[in-house]
């Protein structure tokens, strides 16, 4: 074999020198459209074996003769012949290739297909814009990126729960509808694993969602599979959409130098984003007299100021306090300067290296985020190592390992459903509504000598919110390890075998952390509460396909995949609470005396579940010539979760796509349009319910109860919900078509999806009125359609040789309905509070509206037709009994605009996102105006208030006078749910950032391959239009947590900001 | 040659595939079962009826607890009515008395009979009957007859009222008839009676006595039934057959202490519940002698709110903010303008009682002062809190120099005491000339009250912290009481000043059962001196509450009461005229 390559050389040089005598000497320049150098463009004499390539400055030269035709090739560029005419020098301008033809997606299960073949929207996200990142959440990340995608957070604590919904919610009652995630072709589990099942303990803002175990910086790149034609092959698992991530340990690609290390280093400021514009002219108290209330309708400050008592809690703890008093004055910072600057550094590592038959790459990271919040943070590493080998005997392995561990603390941040405070402990709870009056950060928070809380109340009955970020903390350990094994065996030309065991298998390990002398929550929190549990998670899953591809003739074009797919997953836990602690400080259950196996909202701590899924799928996609394509699929599924009879369901799909600009010569060499594609697809997807809901159980509740005279007792109880045996699978249906084209000189880049899905029969946990005997049962009924339009439009408007400047805009529209309901089912509850405000499906509109208490309105005949809202005899809104429709969460749509601008090596990004529409009903809001704290109620407060156009029950007008802080307080703030549902319409600046390239002449006598560094923020401003101007509220929070649900706020906390820099290189 | 390989290995797959395909079966079967918890068939019904008992327990106690500020013996937060009671408090009793009680009780008979234990069948007749019973008396027509059949009928229509209380009539006699088989077993444990079925017997029969008493307005044919029940003599008149759910000093894990007792010394932030003035006007100053009970029904933290010298006041006093009502004008719609200080006054109380007694008045939604460690808390009768003796100090978990703990709260629930009976045949004597001397009986129904709270702290293991004869019930101060009693009997004239007395000593003998309070008021109209709203205008009492949440929700043929009618909704016993009560 070389002996065979020398003689070849030997001939070319021979050959060579043949024509050598009649040669002369040209050079050129090889350049983009734009006048831009193309270096290492190729250079080749047409017709002989003689090339070059151009330098890093596109220059080349080369010897030729006077006539000879130049065939000049660059990557990304179309070929192009030149004549050399005798000419010396010659400038040769290139023109980018229509990558549209030729670009090669990961669709599912891996299966690399032309981007062009299909019959649905894929979105790919290159690792550039996922490295570096200020945050460790690829959930959070993604936000703006894709069209279709909703990610919403549940909080700005550093680690807490990210939402992401695709496409909209299909599911009424089905859990959150987070998109499956399939990490190097194996699934992930990206679950919150909430241990109280109850948003009120937080759930979602004190939990992970366990995609916060992947690091970003590992990421070679994501596919968001959107639509259910593109995800048929995944099964039910599929039905919300795929994320699809390749890691670089899995991306297994060639490197340019046998050897690259690449490491990279981010250091960013977190900070809040949203503090309340608070005012400062009047102090804590009510009815204009100063006191120890929680509201802030107190006296006006003067000067000098009036002289208030320290709290007696504070003056027992600290003599030196004892008879003395302090000044009634403004503290404006007092609430601003509990939070602090976080530091979010994150450091890592890539090496890689390949030979012809093999790639390895292997990398570390490592994250340190701190939040803004004291005690919050979040230390994430990670690792990994994957590789191929191509063996001599047609087998080629690939595997990949990786492994996290995530450690998450947080100081408890809980719901607070209104009141005086927080119906568990919650580090928010409180400190929003900070009398302006209260020296928070001035005063000792703790008893020196129990560690017990102080605060300025008198009978020292609420916690300080200090006191709770030091000594009630949540925190969430998690050891991971994840990978796949694969072998692929070449059978024969274009028919493959391949199999894939994929494991992802993470113990998680949740403590809840709360020290004696709290005063939140009642005697379960205040006595001391400590709370363990161990989970193990693993998700098995073993795949056998056969690949086959092949021309069937000259125009015909086949590959086909068959394969079959088992998934396995288990989950347990153990777990244990605590009450009772007797030495303060310290966390070990022999530390304290009664010990339980339910968490705080009454979920058994102890459980398992296991359910298995297997499912043998076909996939053939047909082409004809270069410009029709057609995909057909299917897969057929059985599961463990039903009864025998039901457990099986088979779905199908075909899509097609057809490209005009291929098929029809006309169009083949336009420059107006230069690429277009029409694709058309229906794609189906199945639903599976959840374990064990077929079958009868009873409850057993031991140590219910012991008596007065000591006896245990315990109890059977018939479950609230009824089993239903004749469950049977959700089918999903979906149509979706699409235009994708590029213009002008790929100017302009289109992709516009328009879809139709409808999930009909849903499998419906349905309420059922106590009276019934039960509380809930699962049946199949209701329907939930969705319609949307994605479309991204990117604009290049500046292309110049230094220039560029190109603009994206991404729109998002989801119009959701739910239709079908039986006719005895009045409504679904869907979240929230039984009497409001809480989410509802209602037959005939959108998806979780908000229900809650209303202003009666004056609509009665005769003298009853004002239509205006009704007072009381107090002049206060009269409420309504019952609940009703009083906003909707979903949001009209989305758009995000992302601006690049780039000269030579520097880049300047901005992604600004628009959100229109959309209620929320807000506890932070209310309360701040209720208890009189920001600006909206800097007013002379000594006049008395008659709510404005409103009447008495009997249709006269209301002329009740009553003193400002009563309105606010018994109607704006504390009166009927509807009066604060506000409209969530924000603009945001979410991320912008200028990177520096740096030019590789600067580096050629360095050891480094290349370097930049880039100064970025996310977050940055924001303005939400129609909340009360001064409450500055962040409608992008959840008090809702991880799930389909969101338009309800109680006290979710500030969102963060995010400012700060990175620096990569790579040897 | 590798189309033949190919062959080989599809058959194989094949072959195996069919092979695997029953196994695969078979291991998706055996994960329908959840793994943590048992298979129906593992219930007793031993382990039904406690669940029974415990789950009627806590029904009652809630019924209790959302009628008490009704009657003043709590605070009800206003101003208006219908603030103070949102309908979303209602789902849990809701969901107790139809999924815990009734469900249980429907499943758990026919398994009882079938292995002849009688006596677990008629007991929850009887619990299911009482639940019946006091549904009706909160929420007016409820679902009864579609009611519990799940699946079959998701939309369950109500039935008068007057319809469950017959069928309540008619499972208590089942019940009676029942508890006179020997049952082949006594339940394992009978936290009423200790499987006494004698007792059982006579709640059952006491239950129709008060079925009967309760809709004598509306049911002229009860006289003669009250007095068939009289007659017989089997109703509860002594304290051992008193029908009370006892706690335990159990703290946690289950925490099985009193209700009451949890809500106020459990933590160290002191009391959790205001307790009505009214309530306490009533014992302390209405009279011209102090109702010796007091002591016991209610502890005092601070014994004198208007003490200056002392810091806990002082402090915060001068802040007008602890007790703001001590600063206000007093409400105009008040009978008379009384110094709160002024113990004899006899009008209506406001805002403090005495010097030390200090609760809120009735509909003050005021936000809450800073004073859980100052207003007065429930005693140690029936919450197993602590006895007034002068401590001066907060409740709290434990006894130490400044916080008091008293019993540990091993109170009990008082569902129907012997006082209850004698106050009803009072009334029924009075009303419907049925056998016995109301005023005998009246006076029967106050010793008896005074005997169960005297003997209390003895029953639960309490040393009552004083021998001080001032302070505790003697049989001396109770004969005085008695006396005064029944002077106040003797100088009212007519019927309806007479019931006026009856209900008055009924109300203050059901401390701590709020529901039988609310029961009298709404038939009787008395006690007729209730304390009113510090609203001029409250809007209309609540003759029955709002339906919950969950089955106005998710029931398509409930209908809610609306907050605008011009009545509110009486159930059906209660015939009295719309501004019957306030």
């Amino acid at each position: 074999m070389r002996k065979f390559k020398n003689l070849l050389v030997g001939i070319l040089l021979l050959s060579s020198f043949g024509v050598l005598a009649q040669t002369k000497p040209v050079t050129g320049k090889v350049t983009d459209a734009n006048g831009a150098p193309v270096p290492g463009a190729s250079i080749k004499v047409k017709g002989s074996n003689t090339g070059t390539s151009a330098g890093s400055d596109g220059v080349f030269k080369i010897n030729v003769p006077p006539n000879a035709a130049l065939i000049i090739s660059g990557i990304g560029f179309e070929k192009i012949e030149v004549n050399v005419k005798n000419r010396d020098v010659i400038g040769i301008a290139l023109r980018q290739s229509n990558t549209a033809l030729t670009e090669v997606v990961v669709t599912a299960l891996g299966i690399k297909r032309d981007r062009k073949a299909l019959g649905y929207s894929i979105t790919t996200i290159d690792k550039k814009d996922l490295e570096q990142r200020p945050d460790g959440d690829i959930g959070r990340i993604l936000n703006g990126k894709v069209a279709g995608l909703d990610i919403l957070n549940s909080s700005g604590i550093s680690g807490s729960g990210t939402n992401i919904i695709i496409r909209g919610v299909s599911s009424i009652t089905g859990g959150a509808s987070t998109p499956l995630f399939i990490v190097d072709g194996v699934p992930f589990d990206a679950s919150n694993n909430s241990l109280n099942g109850d948003f009120q303990y937080g759930d979602g803002t004190s939990n992970s969602s366990r995609f916060l175990d992947l690091d970003p910086n590992n990421i070679e790149s994501v596919n968001v599979l959107k639509g259910l034609s593109a995800a048929t092959l995944y099964g039910e698992a599929g039905r919300n959409g795929v994320i699809l991530i390749t890691t670089k340990n899995g991306a297994s690609h060639k490197t340019n130098k046998k050897f690259e290390i690449t490491g990279s280093q981010s250091i960013f400021a977190t900070t809040i984003s949203n503090l309340p514009d608070y005012q400062n002219d009047y102090g804590g108290g009510f009815d204009l007299v100063p006191s120890a209330a929680f509201s802030n309708w107190g006296a006006k400050f003067t000067n000098p100021p009036l002289q208030v008592g320290y709290s007696p809690a504070l003056q027992a703890a600290y003599p030196q306090y004892q008879g003395k008093t302090q000044p009634y004055q403004a503290y404006p910072d007092n609430v601003k300067d509990f939070f602090r600057t976080g530091i979010f550094s994150s450091t890592s590592f890539n090496l890689s290296s390949s030979t012809a038959n093999t790639t390895f790459n292997a990398n570390y990271s490592y994250t340190d985020d701190e939040g803004f919040t004291p005690n919050n943070r979040v230390y994430k590493n990670n690792f990994g190592v994957g590789g191929t080998a191509k063996l001599s005997n047609n087998f080629t392995i690939n595997t990949v390992l990786n492994f996290a561990i995530t450690d998450f603390q947080t100081p408890v941040v809980g719901a607070n459903g209104g009141g005086g405070g927080p119906d568990v402990t919650s580090v928010f709870g409180y400190l929003m509504f900070t009398p302006r009056s209260i020296n928070l950060m001035g005063l000792p928070y703790a008893n020196p000598v129990d560690g017990s809380s102080i605060y300025y109340r008198n009978g020292n009955d609420i916690e300080n919110p200090r006191w709770t970020a030091q000594n009630a903390l949540s925190s969430d350990n998690t050891y991971r390890g994840y990978g796949t094994i694969g072998a692929r065996y070449d059978i024969m030309k274009g028919l493959s075998i391949d199999y894939r065991f994929g494991l992802d298998i993470y113990n998680e390990l949740q403590t809840l952390e709360v020290n004696k002398g709290g005063k939140s929550g009642g005697p379960g929190y205040v006595n001391g509460l400590y709370r363990t549990t161990s989970s193990t998670n693993s998700v098995l899953n073993h795949n056998l396909s056969l690949n086959y591809v092949s021309n069937l003739g000259k125009n015909l074009s086949l590959s086909a995949v068959a394969g079959f797919d088992d998934r396995h997953d288990t989950y347990s836990q153990f777990g244990l609470k605590s009450t009772q602690q007797i030495v303060f400080g310290l966390f070990d259950h022999s530390n304290f005396i009664s010990h339980d196996i339910l968490s705080e909202s009454g979920a058994d701590l102890d459980y398992k579940v296991e359910e298995i899924r297997a499912g043998v799928y076909g996939q053939a996609v047909l082409g004809y010539k270069e410009f029709l394509f057609m995909t057909l699929n299917g897969r057929n599924d059985w599961v463990s979760t039903l009864e025998e009879n039901n457990r099986t369901l088979f779905y199908p799909g075909i899509s097609g796509a057809f490209i005009p600009t291929s098929a029809i010569e006309a169009l083949k060499h336009s420059s107006a349009l230069n690429y277009l594609k029409i694709r058309l697809g229906y794609g189906t997807s199945a639903h599976f319910p959840t374990p064990y809901n077929t079958r009868a159980s009873l409850n057993l509740t031991t140590n219910a109860f012991i008596d007065p005279n000591g006896n245990v007792i315990n109890t059977a109880s018939i479950p609230n919900q009824v089993p239903n045996p004749n469950l049977k699978p959700e089918l999903l249906r979906e149509v979706e078509a699409g235009i994708e084209g590029r213009f002008f000189d790929n100017r302009i880049n289109l992709d516009l999806t328009g879809y139709s899905r409808s999930a009909k029969n849903q499998i419906l946990n349905r309420q059922l009125d106590g009276s019934t005997g039960y509380t809930s049962t699962t049946i199949n009924a209701g329907e939930v359609d969705n319609k949307g339009i994605e479309m991204n439009l990117g604009l290049v408007i500046v292309r110049t040789k230094d220039w560029k400047w190109e603009v994206n805009g991404i729109f998002t529209l989801n119009r959701n309905k739910v239709e079908n309901m039986p006719s005895d089912i009045k409504q679904i509850q869907t979240n929230g509070y039984g009497g409001g405000p809480a989410t509802f499906a209602v037959n005939g509109k959108p998806l979780n509206i908000l229900e809650g208490t209303y202003v009666q309105l004056d609509t009665g005949a005769g003298n009853h037709g004002t239509g205006k809202k009704i007072v009381d005899v107090n002049g206060y809104y009269l409420g309504s009994s019952g609940i009703a429709q009083i906003g909707d969460p979903n949001p009209d749509y989305k758009l995000t605009g992302v601006s690049t601008l780039s000269y030579k090596s520097f880049s300047f990004r901005m992604q600004w996102d628009y959100t229109k529409g959309g209620d929320v009903w807000s506890n932070t809001v209310r309360t701040l105006l209720a208890r009189g704290l920001t600006k909206d109620t800097d007013f002379d407060r000594t006049l008395p208030y008659i709510i404005p156009n409103t009447v008495n029950q009997d249709g006269t007008p209301n002329t009740t006078q009553q003193s400002v802080d009563n309105i606010y307080f018994n109607a704006y703030g504390f009166g009927p749910a509807s009066v604060n549902v506000w409209d969530a319409t924000v603009i945001r600046l979410r991320e912008a950032s200028i990177a520096y390239l740096l030019p590789s002449r600067f580096l050629k006598n360095t050891p480094f391959g290349s370097a930049s560094i880039s100064i970025s923020g996310t977050n940055l401003w924001y303005m939400a239009p129609n909340f009360p101007k001064y409450t500055r509220f962040d409608p992008e929070s959840n008090s809702l947590g991880v799930t389909n649900q969101k338009g309800i706020d109680l006290f979710a906390g500030p969102s963060s900001r995010r400012i700060g820099a990175s620096l990569k290189v790579s040897f | 040659m590798k189309l033949k390989k190919l062959i080989f290995l599809a058959t194989l797959t094949i072959f195996i595939g069919l092979g695997a395909c029953n196994k695969f079966n078979d291991q998706l079967n055996s994960l329908l079962n959840n793994p943590s918890t048992p298979n129906p068939s593992a219930a007793s019904v031993d382990l039904y009826l406690n669940n029974l008992q415990l789950s009627f327990a806590s029904f009652y106690q809630q019924a209790s607890d959302l009628s008490d500020g009704l009657v003043r013996q709590e605070l009800m937060y206003g101003p208006l009515y219908y603030n103070a009671f949102a309908p979303t408090s209602y789902d849990g009793i809701w969901n107790t008395a139809y999924t815990s009680i009734f469900l249980t009780a429907n499943t758990m008979v026919p398994l009882a009979e079938q292995k002849g234990e009688y006596e677990h069948a008629a007991i929850a007749r009887i619990l299911k009957a009482y639940t019946m019973v006091t549904m009706v008396d909160l929420f007016g027509n409820i679902p009864y007859s579609q009611a519990d059949l799940g699946t079959l009928n998701t939309n369950p229509v109500v039935d008068s009222g007057a319809a469950v209380y017959d069928s309540a009539v008619v499972l208590l006699d089942t019940a009676i008839a029942e508890l006179g088989v020997a049952s082949s077993a006594t339940p394992a444990n009978d936290e009423f009676y200790g499987g006494n079925a004698a007792n059982w017997a006579t709640l059952a029969k006491t239950l129709q006595l008060k079925i009967y008493v309760q809709t004598r307005l509306v049911d002229n044919t009860v006289a003669a039934k009250i007095t068939n029940l009289i007659n017989a003599g089997d109703l509860i008149t002594s304290s051992a057959q008193d029908f009370q759910f006892g706690y335990s000093k159990h703290n946690a894990a289950p925490d099985s202490r009193a209700e009451h007792y949890v809500n106020n010394y459990g933590t160290t932030n002191g009391a959790g519940d205001y307790i009505g003035n009214y309530f306490m006007w009533c014992l302390y100053q209405e009279k011209p002698i102090v109702d010796p009970r007091i002591r016991y029904y209610v502890y005092r933290q601070i014994d004198d709110a208007t003490d200056y010298s002392d810091p806990r006041v002082s402090n915060q006093t001068t802040l007008q903010f602890a007790l703001a009502c001590f600063y206000r004008a007093y409400p105009v719609n008040y009978p008379a303008t009384p110094n709160p200080t002024d113990i004899g006054y006899t009008s209506t109380p406001y805002c403090i009682v005495g010097q030390g007694y200090w609760g809120r008045d009735h509909g003050n939604n005021e936000g809450i002062g800073p004073d859980g460690a100052l207003r007065s808390t429930w005693g140690v009768y029936p919450a197993g809190g602590a006895f007034d003796n002068d401590q001066n100090v907060q409740c709290g978990p434990t006894t130490t120099s400044s916080t008091e703990s008293g019993a540990g709260g091993n109170g009990i629930l008082p569902i129907w005491l012997s006082s209850y009976t004698y106050f009803l045949e009072a009334e029924a004597a009075l009303t419907l000339a049925t056998p016995g001397d109301p005023q005998a009986l009246l006076l029967q129904g106050v010793n008896a009250s005074f005997n169960k709270v005297a003997n209390f702290a003895t029953t639960i293991g309490y040393t009552i912290p004083t021998t001080d004869t001032t302070k505790t019930i003697t049989p001396t101060n109770q004969q005085n009481y008695v006396n005064t009693v029944q002077s106040i009997y003797q100088n009212a004239t007519g019927t309806d000043a007479q019931l006026n007395v009856i209900m008055k000593e009924y109300y203050l003998a059901a401390w701590g059962n709020g529901l039988e309070a609310y029961n009298n008021y709404r038939r009787t109209g008395k006690p007729n001196n209730m304390q009113p709203a510090v609203t001029p205008d409250p809007g209309l009492f609540l003759r029955s509450f709002f339906y919950p949440d969950g089955y106005v929700n998710f029931n398509k043929n409930a209908v809610q009461k609306n907050i605008l009618p011009t009545t509110y909704f009486p159930v059906f016993w209660d015939n009295n005229p719309s501004n019957f009560v306030y």
